[in-house]
């Protein structure tokens, strides 16, 4: 029964995909073979990938935190992310190549990411943890602000584009490093599952069930902190799709086992990703992929809150 | 004389430097079923915890913790499934064998019908019978439960009671240990008592002085 609603989902989930790829692709008119080659294609390829990637590292926080709203966005982690890209952009120059960026910012992710793990142990409430990771974001946003300031107008540019967001003026070699992020989070994530599963029964039980917790969140954190890192790095901080892209796999597919949900929730983040860059553009003036997201995601993410009081 | 799952020699239970209960001595055998009382923070949790990590006579030893949540999106096969962490393959499969074992354990608590249910559908006491097949189907020679009947209403608690004490008279039947604050119900289900007295002190006791050891945990 089970099996048969989830090739459904999933065959119909691939379609609309599809569709959404092609309308982000033929959107604006007949456009020469150059300009699809370097400026759509790879545009769509990065909203795509750059989705999938946040709602993969949301699917995992959800679980390791066992929190409904928990995503690399909200929690800090893109700003960490952005924080690590920015100091290095300063340091070095906005020549530096696409690889070193997004190795910076997975740093600084993972940096953030240490904060929560350690915050995690102390805060056992979920809600507070949640607060604590916006507040986190917020200071380190309010770094990468200060750095702003203080820097020069090539690199002004490049900040700007990180906060506000976008998925034009990725090369394909910056979209292979994304892919390539991607596929590496999803191979520690697929390794992890059986762990992400447990460990929404709580740690006493993922214990006594014979796995490690902590082995279980870092595993977990680390898939993010990559993802996440290169994601930042070349289309800004990105929210929401990685709270509501698992969410809506999840029900959908009727069954919260990662299995189901990990590959699920690339196709919806995949999909929420070029229809966020659609919207972006079909606005008589481009809107900033960062607006667009929280056009589509906010609504979701106050259903989802309205449905589960407790939080 | 059934067989010796479980046999503790000198075991002291605290936690950290503060030793609760000093070189404590006694088996488990198959079969037994044993109410733990004592008041709260007597080291019920402490005790079983301890016993959870001990090695059983050829058997495993499973403790299910109290209050664990009813995560919505599984069913009760796959919460057994993801439970056997150490029993399934990568991709998170059982063998033929556990899965038989599986339907079996399902059918032994009389929850066969619940088995595609999603968990966060069943009652409390449906629930604490899909946490012990879990505990069977890793074959468990000693269960451990941890105030399964709290929170329960009057009807899941002799529910879940009467379950495991039929699971404790069956064949090939493991030895279960739980700890609840319902004297008055444990007391009918079990055929051993641990009690953890006000005056600090372990008292074990067979059928015949069951209710001396549960007046010992009253201050007097």
């Amino acid at each position: 029964m089970r099996t048969r609603r989830h090739i459904v989902v999933i065959a119909a989930g691939i379609f609309m995909l599809a569709l959404a790829c092609l309308a982000d692709i033929t959107w604006g008119g007949d456009a020469g073979r150059d300009v699809m080659l370097h400026l759509r294609l790879p545009r769509m390829t990065t909203a795509l990938l750059a989705g999938a990637a946040m709602a993969l590292s949301g699917s995992q926080m959800q679980s390791i935190f066992r929190n409904p709203l928990a995503d690399p966005h909200i929690m800090g982690i893109s700003s960490g992310a952005a924080l690590g890209a920015a100091l290095t952009t300063m340091c070095a120059g906005v020549t530096l190549g696409g690889a070193s960026i997004a190795l910076s910012a997975a740093i600084g992710a993972a940096g953030a990411a240490a904060i929560i793990l350690y915050a995690s142990d102390r805060f056992r409430n979920a809600s507070i943890l949640l607060i604590f990771g916006v507040m986190l974001g917020f200071i380190i946003t309010a770094i990468v602000s200060i750095l702003q300031f203080s820097s020069d107008a090539e690199s002004l540019k490049t900040f700007y584009s990180w906060s506000a967001g976008s998925f034009s003026n990725t090369t394909w070699g910056e979209t292979a490093i994304i892919a390539g992020t991607l596929a590496a989070g999803l191979a520690i994530a697929t390794f992890n599952h059986k762990g992400l599963d447990l460990i929404l029964f709580g740690d006493e039980f993922t214990e006594l069930s014979g796995a490690v917790p902590s082995r279980i969140r870092l595993s977990a954190l680390l898939s993010c902190s990559l993802m996440t890192g290169a994601v930042t790095a070349f289309c800004g901080q990105l929210g929401f799709v990685g709270i509501i892209g698992p969410h809506i796999a999840k029900a959908l597919l009727g069954t919260s086992a990662h299995k189901a949900v990990l590959p699920a929730s690339l196709l919806t983040g995949g999909l929420i990703g070029v229809c966020a860059d659609l919207l972006s553009r079909v606005t008589p003036s481009p809107m900033p992929v960062a607006s667009t997201m929280a056009l589509l995601g906010i609504p979701v993410i106050l259903y989802i809150m309205l449905k589960r009081p407790e939080l | 004389m059934s067989r010796i799952m479980i046999h503790i020699d000198g075991m002291n239970i605290g936690h950290g430097k503060k030793i609760l209960y000093e070189k404590i001595s006694f088996d488990i055998h198959a079969g037994d079923c044993i109410m733990l009382c004592g008041a709260n923070g007597s080291g019920k949790t402490t005790l079983m915890k301890a016993i959870a990590g001990m090695q059983g006579n050829d058997c495993r030893v499973s403790m299910i913790p109290s209050r664990l949540p009813k995560v919505k999106g599984f069913t009760v096969k796959e919460f057994v499934k993801v439970s056997c962490f150490r029993q399934t393959d990568m991709s998170g499969k059982l063998t033929e064998q556990d899965e038989y074992n599986l339907e079996k354990a399902l059918e032994r608590l009389g929850i066969v019908h619940l088995k595609d249910r999603d968990i966060s559908t069943l009652s409390d006491g449906e629930f604490q019978k899909a946490c012990i097949a879990a505990s069977l189907v890793q074959k468990a020679g000693v269960i451990l439960l941890d105030e399964p009947t709290a929170f329960l209403d009057a009807e899941n608690k002799t529910a879940v009671l009467q379950a495991l004490s039929n699971l404790c008279k069956g064949e090939d039947s493991p030895a279960v240990i739980f700890s609840t604050h319902d004297l008055h119900e444990g007391m009918k289900a079990c055929n051993r008592v641990i009690a953890l007295g006000a005056d600090g002190v372990f008292r074990l006791a067979g059928r015949d002085d069951i209710d001396k050891a549960v007046q010992s945990i009253f201050r007097q």
